[in-house]
């Protein structure tokens, strides 16, 4: 095809391109070559116009080279994943260009630094695509400012899908600032340089980029490991004590610059035991507690977990997730812990299990941690996984003025002079704390099997009484669950499918395609995971007529726990790649049962 | 330190109606005796005072000492104990357990809480064996000891728990007798009065694992009167060249804590903007809430 072809044929890819309200772009380069920072930069940019924006990273686990890329898809409505085929691909090399040429879609456009070459391999058919080679590296150097790649590659950008100057050139002097007012003006000449050279090439019209309504997204555009952090403060959360580790490392950074702000208490603990333990010491003396940390961290507290419900103490762990076993895959997404943080430890353990789905929904789902652990008195696992703590997204006002806090039942002394009994037995298996410093109220906390009082106490009777006190917290917790599940489509439908976690925003895609198509389709979202909610939730997944779980790990491990509890046949659909979902491979995959 | 109680508290008053489990003759009750003791002396007022423990003969301890208690699993009593002072620096802090506890399964937190300095009094009862699990060898076992996990004589060097405690940045160091319940109890409270972390080795022999009282009794002496504490390097070299029954003070300095440490980053924080500047560092203040908060700092 001819450039002049290619060219008009382009005119009317462009006006699908901004018509359709519908962008996705991918940046991708080495690692060091400020492909994360260009991708902030758009981020703010699109935030700016009022545009809805999802992110996706996936980057290597060296500290530094290997080849990273960063996906934004943007819409004025809601957008709910990181979209299927790209727009607009900016490769920074050829590694960039190859990789991903495959994911382009049929007109889009590539955007390639000036020395790297067109894709080699166009197999099985020749794609059609508007190539635009700019030298940005080139550009880059010749104008003082050898880092700034990235720059020239956005300026091409923002040329080819008509962002708003004034815009973009606001979001870099932003992100610039803090280097001084010299590289901010450096980067700009960049900007506008190579903006200038693409408007020097034969080109598609420059479309006018949407700018969404005031009321679309206002907000605080924040990640989601920000939202965790934000959320945790809020519900009173005034102790931290974590150990670094990929992806959960950005909310132990964010809260030990955060916390000691409020007067609350940050320690690096020298390994995640010791993590979950300076937290339990924390909280049994009645100071609200998190520790944050990812699978291999996660599996070291696994004893610890077993001691916060035994000796009934409140207290938070936010699991991001990302690949195992073992080391697995540092950098890259999985939802494969969830047995983990339902079963792991030995013995029966009971803890609460909660999942958020989304930026917003980290910050409301670590409020409502704390507050489960304070009302039952028992460890809360909050997960998360890689994808959603670095996605950005925007919390609106309401969200950060509008939540309710709880604390603990807390024994106040002994009015009549009637001695205290830590663990006394009751209706709803929780009995008041005595915090240290309250005269009369002494006692010990116990791991052992205890009576009423904490003393060390083997007796089956007594075992088994305190087994059931223990389970009493989650059987009480499963039947109030209603509003833990978020509902999309018809009240019963012949097909429901099941999402949790990060896995909700490509389900739900997925199923509002179909039902488009006509499918008789709905999807349940549940954000408690353990105990499983009753009510409207199960009795759904008995009633409909074919059941799909949408999750990323290898066994489908969510479709076992729900099997558990609902004998049926419910299809897993699931995959372990280090991936997140598109809406496309859950439409493909739910279509081989649905027709 | 916390302040005292009202009415003047004897030893008995420290005491619980659970009584121990441990065999009769464990140097153990030397050891909770000598704390009673210690704790009267000081009167400490019960409210005010947490035990936190692991897992193991001395660990039941908590149990038997009026105050609050925190009886965890096996080698997590230090950063549990250190939880506990940094949420309350107000409250007295005792961690107690054994050789397994302190020096094996839980031997990764003990350099740590040393050079973290939390006020945290921290007394490890030796007996140089696992006494619960019904004798099996400990890090403070001698070499070439038969025991029913070293039927073939022990290899493996013991640890040597005071230099241990020294060169990880305790701020006092010192080592005591369960058979000198008095001569103890004024180590304890030495140990809990120094403002830091402070590491008491008690000899404190199992009767029926491993019974080296008699050795203990005939071999144990006090540090040589012309030891001065405040000689690290003097006190690396008793510790080194000592039998390991030598009791009293090895080491003492005075270093900032780790609640001093935590409040001057706290002030750090409330006195100037943080250093990278977001959102959220404008929206933590709008979002922290009084009433979410039980404990006030």
């Amino acid at each position: 095809m001819s450039l002049p072809e290619i060219q008009r044929k382009q005119v009317a890819e462009v006006s699908k391109l901004v018509s359709g309200d519908d962008i996705r772009l991918r940046i991708a380069g080495e690692s060091g070559e400020g492909v994360i920072t260009a991708g902030d930069i758009l981020l703010k940019t699109l935030h700016k116009m009022r545009r809805c924006v999802f992110t996706y990273e996936t980057y290597p686990a060296e500290v530094r080279g290997g080849h990273c890329w960063y996906q934004l898809r943007t819409m004025i409505p809601e957008v709910l994943s990181a979209g299927d085929a790209i727009d607009v691909l900016l490769a920074f090399n050829q590694e960039g260009v190859d990789e991903h040429f495959h994911a382009l879609r049929e007109g889009g456009f590539l955007i390639r630094d000036a020395p790297t070459n067109p894709p080699m391999d166009e197999a099985p058919g020749p794609k059609q695509y508007f190539d635009v080679p700019i030298p940005m590296g080139e550009l880059a150097v010749e104008l003082g400012s050898p880092k700034g790649k990235n720059v020239a590659a956005l300026g091409a950008l923002a040329a080819a899908i008509g962002m708003p100057d004034t815009t973009i050139e606001a979001s870099i002097a932003e992100v610039f600032a803090r280097k001084g007012e010299k590289v901010v003006e450096q980067n700009l000449q960049v900007l506008r340089a190579a903006r200038k050279a693409y408007l020097e090439i034969p080109h598609p019209p420059v479309p006018d980029l949407k700018s969404g309504e005031p009321e679309n997204v206002t907000g605080y555009l924040m990640t989601g490991n920000d939202a965790v952090v934000l959320g945790a403060v809020a519900a009173g959360c005034r102790f931290f004590a974590g150990y670094p580790i990929t992806p959960a490392s950005p909310i132990l950074e964010a809260i030990a610059r955060e916390l000691p702000r409020v007067r609350g208490t940050f320690i690096q603990a020298e390994d995640e035991i010791a993590a979950l333990g300076l937290c339990l010491g924390a909280s049994y003396s009645g100071v609200k507690s998190m520790t944050a940390t990812s699978g291999p961290g996660f599996s070291l507290m696994a004893e610890e977990l077993g001691l916060a419900t035994a000796a009934e103490i409140p207290v938070v762990i936010v699991n991001s997730q990302r690949a195992g076993p073992s080391t697995g895959m540092p950098t890259k997404n999985e939802q494969g812990d969830l047995n983990a943080m339902v079963f792991s430890g030995h013995g029966d353990a009971p803890r609460i299990v909660l999942a958020a789905t989304t930026p917003e929904t980290a910050f409301e789902m670590t409020v409502e941690a704390f507050n489960l652990a304070e009302r039952y008195q028992m460890p809360v696992v909050m997960a998360m996984d890689l994808s959603l703590s670095q996605r950005w997204g925007v919390i609106p006002p309401k969200t950060l003025e509008g939540f309710k806090t709880e604390n603990r039942k807390v024994w106040l002394g002994a009015g009549g002079g009637e001695s205290y009994s830590r663990y006394k037995l009751s209706d709803d298996g929780v009995s008041p704390i005595a915090l240290p410093g309250t005269k009369a109220g002494q006692y010990v906390a116990e791991g052992i099997e205890h009576d009423e009082t904490g003393a060390p106490c083997y007796t089956p009777d007594m075992h088994m009484r305190m087994m059931a006190k223990r389970y009493r917290k989650l059987e009480l917790l499963a039947e109030d669950a209603d509003k833990y599940v978020e509902w999309w489509g018809p009240e019963a439908s012949e097909n429901l499918v099941v999402a949790w976690g990060s896995a909700r925003g490509p389900a739900l895609e997925a199923v509002r395609r179909m039902a488009d198509k006509g499918a008789d389709i709905g999807i349940a979202v549940p954000r408690l995971l353990n105990p499983l909610p009753r009510g409207r939730f199960l009795r759904a997944v008995q009633a409909a007529g074919e059941v799909f779980v949408v999750e990323l790990n290898f066994t489908g491990q969510f479709a076992g726990l729900l099997r558990r509890e609902v004998p049926r046949t419910i299809h897993s659909v699931s995959k372990a790649d280090g991936q997140v979902f598109t809406a496309h491979e859950v439409v493909a995959r739910l279509e081989k049962v649905i027709r | 330190m916390s302040t005292p109680a009202a009415v003047t508290l004897s030893a008995k008053d420290y005491k619980t109606e659970l009584h121990p489990i441990w065999c009769p003759g464990c140097g153990d009750f030397g050891v909770l005796n000598a704390l009673h003791r210690a704790l009267a002396a000081q009167q400490i007022a019960p409210e005010n005072l947490v035990m936190v423990s692991g897992i193991g003969c001395s660990s039941r301890a908590p149990h038997f000492v009026n105050a609050y208690g925190f009886h965890t699993v096996h080698g997590r009593a230090l950063p549990i104990a250190t939880g506990v002072k940094e949420a309350r620096p107000e409250l007295e802090v005792i961690a107690v357990g054994g050789d397994g506890d302190f020096f094996a399964i839980g031997m990764g937190h003990l350099p740590h809480a040393a050079r973290r300095n939390p006020d945290v009094c921290c007394i490890i009862m030796d007996n140089e064996i696992y006494g619960l699990t019904k004798g099996q060898a400990s890090p403070t076992s001698k070499l070439k000891l038969v025991t029913g996990s070293t039927p073939y004589e022990l290899v493996d060097q013991p640890i040597n728990p005071i230099a241990l405690a020294i060169v990880s940045g305790a701020t006092f160091v010192a080592r005591g007798y369960s058979g000198k319940p008095k001569e103890l109890a004024d180590l304890i409270i030495q140990a809990m009065v120094h403002k830091g972390f402070a590491v008491l080795q008690v000899i404190s022999p199992c009767v029926t694992f491993h019974n080296i009282f008699e050795d203990t009794k005939a071999g144990v002496r006090d540090l040589a009167k012309e030891h001065n504490p405040k000689d690290k390097a003097g006190a690396i070299k008793l510790a080194i060249e000592g039998n390991g029954m030598e009791i009293g003070v090895f080491y003492k300095e005075e270093r900032a804590t780790l609640e001093q440490g935590i409040a001057y980053q706290k002030g750090k924080a409330a006195g100037g903007a943080p250093s990278r500047k977001s959102d959220m560092s404008e929206l933590i203040l709008k979002v922290a809430r009084e009433e979410a908060v039980l404990v006030k700092n």
